[in-house]
């Protein structure tokens, strides 16, 4: 408990973990800000506009329709048929006004997989930043080995920093993803666009497992660069790693790699399961009668278990070795 | 119970490089400390003294022998006897965006001690106007000064620095001999690992040199001078008197009109031998030796692959297998 609170002391006293820890506040506010904006209500003045539009595009046309009805050959209407019906489909009248008010209102429902995904997402990517330098510059100053003087039971040393970066980042991502909902439930409210009781259970499960992803991701990046000793040098792993090795795995086994791959398994962890593109039975068509196939869609469906079983492997994994690597290598 | 405090049995460290070549860092290393007083650690750049050090304190794995710290068993056991134990490991090392003060907060509250232990810590070392400015806008001094103050927030039984004095100042280098003369008065045991000589000769009461990762010697300061004092004699028949006194056992060579005696006898041997020999003096000079000829005599004699005296092993210089 005691090198806990002194972890805890630590990640405080690090300026860039309060710069990145200050970002998981103010991006989110920023990007609520945005769906304000974004998703405010039709004013009068707009819908003013859009009728004035209207009329004039109306009037416009209207002309163009006279002019044509009146002088056929000149819009090259075949002999034989109705100028009335042809000058209709070259001119088009008849406008509405609601084509030009294309703004979609607040869909709380739906904002799930949007902008909180989104949260969760930027969230993971700060606290996985804030593990990751955490580490780093214990390793980067030598300060490690100073550590390692006054504490030299080195399990007990990964562990406390471990859950500092943990129980720090998990506290924080679960207050600003309850702040965002807040905030969300609140601009909702304000333009009586109140989502079901089903829908908010859905969000609230989604963003509990966002909080623990955050807080996973610390201490991912917190193992990887205990595992590495460089905060370069986790960051290109995680960065080949989320890039290339995705393309590359894709490209080698195609779309049933899918899968296998990081961003699915996440979405079927943050979303109680997801559904995603493998291909599979899309060319396997059935006759259903009266001359009709039916094809298969290629989807296919990833269950909560499996996206949390793969993370917890993964997870594990980086741990495990960290840990092991920690307290057999010998220390700069 | 030995009364040793630090004691090391055929201690190898080898590292593998990146060309796949074994280094031998430090090879059957037998390191006897006693406890209390002031312990000098000497020997060439990569000699293995860095490295031994660090394989104590927990922060490098032997590969072969046994270490024990207060009779204990390390790195097994370490953590009983780390509370008991300062060091300061080649640089100092903190965290460079936080204070002095904080650096020192964090690594006294991670063993349980109170803050002001920080304050008298940092009062000890003069740092304490100080404190509050960051690690990285120190000096080379002032951070060797924090890295001492480091040490004795465990108010330790052993003090193990490694060239505390690097960097400092002359009024500061003589500071930091003061406190570490004064820690071993005191009944600390302090490891001295330092490449200045005279320091060595200064504060401490014991040396052990080693090069090329071996023990070359190991003793009292003044034994390790005393073996090879030398006389300067002058007389009027010198060819005669360097007779009578190689008669009598001693090691001597002519220098022009004196002669050069080696003796590990006190000098009025030389003085009857000569009387006996119907010879009288002229001059009898000590050329005492220093801890710089001894030394660079013991490492120089490592490196051509001889042993040498005063318990030597030996040596066969660094090497490197494929």
């Amino acid at each position: 408990m005691r090198l806990l609170t002194v972890e805890l002391t630590r990640l405080r006293w690090r300026r860039a973990v309060v710069v990145l820890l200050a970002c998981c506040v103010v991006i989110p506010a920023l990007l609520l800000l945005g769906l304000a904006w974004g998703t405010r209500p039709v004013s009068g003045s707009e819908i003013q506009q859009a009728k004035d539009m209207v009329a004039e595009n109306n009037r416009a046309n209207q002309e163009a329709y006279d002019d044509c009805v009146a002088h056929p050959d000149d819009f090259d209407i075949p002999p034989g048929e109705d100028p009335a019906v042809i000058c209709k489909q070259y001119t088009g009248v008849d406008e509405d006004y609601r084509w030009y008010l294309t703004r979609q209102p607040l869909d709380v429902a739906a904002e799930r997989e949007g902008t909180g995904l989104a949260v969760i997402s930027l969230l993971s990517a700060l606290t996985m930043l804030i593990g990751t330098t955490f580490a780093g510059h214990d390793w980067n100053s030598g300060s490690m080995s100073n550590q390692l003087l006054f504490e030299p039971r080195r399990r007990r040393v990964w562990l406390a920093k471990a859950a500092a970066v943990f129980a720090t980042c998990l506290v924080v991502s679960a207050a600003v993803l309850a702040l965002w909902w807040g905030a969300v439930w609140l601009l909702a409210g304000s333009r009586d666009l109140q989502a079901s009781s089903h829908a908010w259970g859905r969000i609230a499960a989604s963003a509990g497992r966002g909080s623990l992803l955050a807080a996973g991701a610390a201490v991912a990046g917190y193992a990887l660069t205990m595992l590495f000793r460089s905060t370069v040098a986790t960051l290109g792993v995680m960065f080949a790693v989320a890039v290339a090795g995705q393309a590359v795995f894709v490209a080698v086994l195609g779309d049933a790699a899918l899968r296998w791959v990081l961003p699915t398994n996440i979405g079927a962890f943050l979303f109680n399961g997801i559904d995603y593109y493998d291909g599979s039975g899309s060319d396997q068509c059935v006759d259903v009668g009266n001359g009709a196939v039916e094809c298969g869609t290629g989807m296919a469906h990833l269950s909560l278990a499996f996206g949390s079983t793969y993370l917890l492997v993964l997870f594990g994994v980086a741990a495990a070795l960290s840990l092991w690597s920690f307290q057999r290598r010998d220390v700069p | 119970m030995s009364d040793l405090v630090i004691e090391t049995h055929g201690l190898n460290k080898t590292f593998r490089t990146r060309q796949g070549a074994v280094r031998v860092a430090v090879r059957d290393l037998d390191l006897a400390v006693p406890g209390g007083g002031v312990h000098g650690f000497l020997g060439p750049n990569g000699s293995g003294k860095t490295t031994t050090i660090r394989m104590l304190l927990g922060l490098s794995r032997p590969t072969g022998g046994t270490m024990r710290l207060f009779g204990t068993e390390v790195p097994r056991h370490l953590p009983d006897v780390m509370p008991r134990i300062g060091a300061v490991v080649e640089s100092p090392k903190f965290s460079p965006m936080f204070t002095g003060r904080q650096n020192l907060l964090l690594l006294a509250r991670s063993i349980g001690e109170p803050d002001a232990r920080v304050d008298e810590a940092l009062e000890t070392v003069s740092l304490s106007g100080r404190d509050g400015d960051r690690y990285k806008a120190y000096s080379l001094g002032m951070k060797q000064r924090l890295a001492i103050a480091a040490t004795l927030l465990k108010q330790p039984q052993l003090l193990i620095l490694d060239e505390p004095t690097n960097g400092l100042d002359p009024a500061g280098i003589r500071e930091i001999r003061e406190t570490i003369r004064d820690l071993g008065a005191r009944g600390v045991t302090v490891l001295l690992s330092s490449h200045i000589l005279a320091e060595v000769q200064q504060v401490c009461d014991s040396a052990t040199i080693i090069g090329h990762g071996r023990m070359l010697a190991s003793g009292r300061v003044e034994d390790l001078i005393g073996s090879s004092t030398t006389y300067r004699v002058g007389v009027a028949e010198p060819d005669e008197a360097g007779r009578v006194l190689r008669a009598a056992g001693h090691v001597v060579r002519r220098e022009g009109a004196v002669l050069v005696v080696d003796t590990p006898e006190p000098p009025d041997r030389i003085t009857r031998a000569l009387a006996e020999g119907g010879i009288y003096l002229s001059e009898l000079v000590p050329v005492r030796a220093d801890l710089e000829s001894v030394f660079l005599e013991l490492t120089e004699e490592s490196t051509l692959g001889h042993g040498a005296d005063l318990g030597a092993r030996p040596a066969t210089g660094a090497e490197e297998v494929r």
